[in-house]
Parts: C-alpha cells; structure tokens; sequence
C-alpha cells in the first residue's frame, strides 16, 4: 500500500488518539486565541441590558447532564449579568434533569455575589432577587398555563414556599411582567417557547443552546422571534468575552478556557477530511 | 361504542380547543385555563405509569435472568434510591440528593454526550468525500462554518466569520424555513387527521 493509497485508511484508533490530544494539549498549555462575538449572541447581551429594566427575566433550564459542558457556562454567565444588572431573575425547568442544573448555578452564582457584599441592598437573596419555580409535567400546558398565571401553574415554588410569600413575585402575575425568557436547552425547547408564549402572548425569548442544534434557529432569528442566541460552547464564550469588556467581574470562566481545545479540535477535523479526500482522488484516478 | 368513545372525546376536545383559540371571552378563558390544568395533571398521571412500566419491566428481566439482568438491579437501586434521598433528606443545593447528581449522574451524561466528538471526527473522515459537485459544496461550506463560529477563524483571517454568518443567514436559513413549513403543514394535516378520526393509531391495536 503506497503512502497517498494510505491517507484514504487511516485506522479510527489513529484518529481518535490525534483528537484527544489536539482537545488535551490546549487545555493544559492554552493559547488564548481571542474569542469573536458573532452577532447573535451581541443581540441577546443587548436585549438583556437594554430592554428588561423595569421587568423580571425569566431563564428555562431546559437542559440536562449531557450538554452540561456547552450549556452550562451560558447559564452561569446569563444568571451573573442578570444579577448584577439587579434584575429579578424567575427561574424554571421543562426538562426535570433540568432542576439539578439551576439549583447548582443559583446556589453558585448567588455565594459569589454575596462573598463580594457588603450590605443587604448588595446581597443577591432567595425570594428577593430569584426564585426558582422546579419543574412540572406537560410542558406545553405549562408555557400555556403560565400566559394566563404563574401562580396557577407553581403555586409554590421548587422549595415548597408560597408564592405569594416571596417578595420577587410581588406585581408578578403572568408573561406581561416578564420582560424576556431565556430557554437553555439541548432539545427543542425554545421552539416550543417561541410557538406558545412567544406567539400567543408576546413573550420575548432567547435562546442557548448546543452547537449543533445553532444552525436550525436561524429562521427565528431573522424575524426576531428569538431577541438571540448563544449556541454551542463559543456562544458561552462570547457571552464570557461581552461581560468582560463590559466590566462585569465573572469569577470562574468556564468556557473561554475551552475555546482553544475547540479550535484546534475543529482543525484537526478539517485536516483529517482533506487528508481523506487527497487519499480518495488518488484511489479514484488509478 | 369501545372504540367510538375515545373517538368522540377527541374530536370535541379538539374542535374546543380550536375554537376556543379564535374566541377571547373569559369564559373561553376560563375553560382554557381548566384545560391547561387538567392536561399538567394527565401528563403527572403518565410520568407515573412510565415509572410503574419502568420497574416491571426490569423486575422481569431480572425474574427471567435475562441478558444484562445485573443492569437492571443498577437501575431499580439507583430509582430507589435517589427517590428514597430526594423524599426524605432534601433537595436543596447542600442536599445530598444534589451532591450525587452533580458528582456522578452529571460527570457520567456530559462523558457520554463528549465520545461523540470522536465518532463524528472518525466519521467525517471517512464519509466526507467530494465526490460530486454537491458533496464537494457541502464540504467547503462545512470548512468555512467549521472554522467561522470558532474563534480560529477570525485569527486566520477576519472575513471568515462573516462567510460563515452568510451560509447560516441565507443558504442554511432557507433550507431549515422550508424544513419548518413542511414540519407545520405536515403536523397540521395529521392534527387535523386525529381530530376527525381518520388517524386512529393512538387506540392501539395497530389500526
């Protein structure tokens, strides 16, 4: 078998040992390439800062375990702007996986906060500042549900306390209060968030999701039935690279650090396809 | 009267629903909101069946020994278990309850969405060849998307995110928003089909 012959029957073992370094090296010696902010997730930063003032933001953890390395650094930083923005943060799942996840980056996030505090107006306090609402079963009827009254939906939230006990949900009857949704997911979750709360009540929503699934959301970007969206692990750094330029101090960066393994991840993949392609061509031509 | 029954039930509950959506008077309101609560409380009651079928299915496997039984001993433990924390010791976020998901059932779901990226590396190098005219626009779009939403791209060269954003804002958005008619008009008509009792499959017994 001659050298180019070769190239087409690159054993698989090769190429997994070829990507697990180009994912590893970068990890422990990064390069710190800069990281671009693609023009959908500027938009969601900006909706974020701009145009949720005087409302409450509502995130849906939809997602679970296994998109935790893209999705949940999106959540983390999502739930860090919003609180330093001091915006009233309504938290949900339609995923049950989902609960473990929200309660972990609120329990994280909020301890940051209030490590830095000096005084209670500082401090980021459960039922003054968020909530978190759990899960229920039939997701449809609970976005659906939700238009007409929260509190008919999660009369109590995921702790067991009542709603109405918790000062955040003070003025906070259904979607007219919440200023925009933000759905995370490794599902189809903000489809569903667009097509019930989005049409039939006006809700605004974002979207974080996995790379992969970025590419289908791009027809509700452009009728900007998504404000935006942060997509796959670049998303998450995008929005990391948007806090720090806006000054707004982000204790763990999580997916920045992992750009690099990416990169070179991708370019690894690039090189094996042309490699493969070289290979085929001279196999086809003799 | 069996098989009419279900039958008529959804095709009113349909037809109310549909009308109901066109008509916005409080009691139309009204009867949504019943129904919205009625559907969370059917969706509970099946979260319940599913986790009953659950534990006789495995109970079966392992009263036959079947292939892989010792699975499901991990399975119905780890149900019983989790449920048995969860119930009585808390969920909150110094729970124990959390402490194992978060330390075993989160490090084992993103190991095993992670092995994909090596599957589909080893895929892509064997199956991505440009073999006709195509296939050969499909890989250079491939490439140029590769490369634009990572931030390598903008370090080779700072155009090709902006060729990237181009293949997902107009040939890839086209595609997928002739995708998304076809989903709507296709669940539209099956919908349709439902409501007025020619699809039927939903009954079981295979008819």
């Amino acid at each position: 078998m001659s050298f180019l012959e070769s190239l087409a029957r690159i054993d698989r073992r090769v190429v997994y040992g070829v990507l697990g370094l180009a994912i590893f090296l970068p990890l422990v010696k990064p390069w710190g390439i800069p990281v671009n902010v693609m023009d959908r997730s500027q938009s969601l930063f900006t909706f974020v800062e701009d145009s949720t003032r005087d409302k409450a933001v509502m995130i849906s953890f939809d997602y679970d375990p296994q998109v935790m390395p893209e999705v949940h650094p999106m959540a983390y930083s999502l739930v860090h702007h919003l609180f330093s923005l001091r915006r009233k943060v309504i938290g949900l799942c339609l995923n049950v996986q989902g609960t473990g996840m929200a309660v972990d980056i609120f329990a994280r996030v909020a301890e940051e906060f209030n490590e830095r505090a000096e005084s209670s107006e500082d401090s980021i306090i459960y039922g003054r500042d968020y909530v978190f609402l759990g899960w229920k079963s039939g997701y449809v009827a609970v976005i659906l549900g939700m238009g007409e009254s929260i509190r008919e939906v999660y009369p109590k939230d995921y702790y067991g306390n009542d709603l109405d006990t918790l000062s955040i949900m003070a003025g906070i009857k259904n979607y007219r209060q919440i200023g925009l949704c933000i759905s995370l997911s490794g599902a189809a979750f903000p489809d569903t968030w667009v097509a019930y709360a989005g049409s039939r009540y006006g809700l605004r929503v974002g979207a974080g999701v996995t790379a992969v699934m970025g590419a289908s959301y791009y027809p509700y970007l452009q009728t900007r039935q998504l404000v935006g969206m942060l997509a796959g692990l670049k998303g998450a750094a995008e929005y990391e690279t948007l806090l720090d330029k806006h000054n707004i101090k982000v204790e763990e960066k999580t997916a920045s650090p992992g750009m690099d393994a990416q990169n070179l991840a991708h370019l690894v993949i690039i090189v094996f396809i042309i490699i493969g392609n070289i290979g085929y061509f001279y196999l086809r031509r003799r | 009267m069996k098989r009419n029954l279900p039958l008529l039930i959804c095709f009113i509950s349909g037809m109310v629903m549909v009308i109901q959506f066109f008509i916005p008077h409080p009691v139309s309101r009204d009867l949504y909101t019943i129904s919205s609560k009625w559907f969370i409380v059917v969706s509970a009651f099946a979260l319940v069946l599913a986790v009953g079928n659950l534990i006789r299915s495995h109970y079966n496997k392992l009263k036959r020994s079947a292939k892989g039984w010792p699975y499901s001993i991990v399975t119905l433990a780890s149900l019983a278990i989790m449920a048995f924390i969860g119930l009585f010791f808390g969920v909150k976020s110094d729970s124990v309850f959390q402490s194992i998901y978060l330390n075993i059932q989160a490090p084992l779901g993103a190991t095993m969405f992670s092995l994909l990226a090596f599957f589909m590396a080893s895929a892509a190098y064997r199956a991505f060849r440009a073999r006709s005219l195509e296939a050969t626009l499909l890989l250079v779009a491939a490439f140029i998307v590769m490369l634009g939403v990572t931030s390598l791209g903008s370090f080779i060269y700072d155009r090709v995110p902006d060729f990237a954003e181009w293949v997902l804002k107009v040939p890839n958005l086209a595609a997928q928003r002739g995708i998304l008619f076809g989903i709507a008009f296709g669940a539209i008509a099956t919908a349709l089909k439902i409501i007025l009792g020619i699809e039927r499959g939903y009954l079981g017994g295979g008819q």
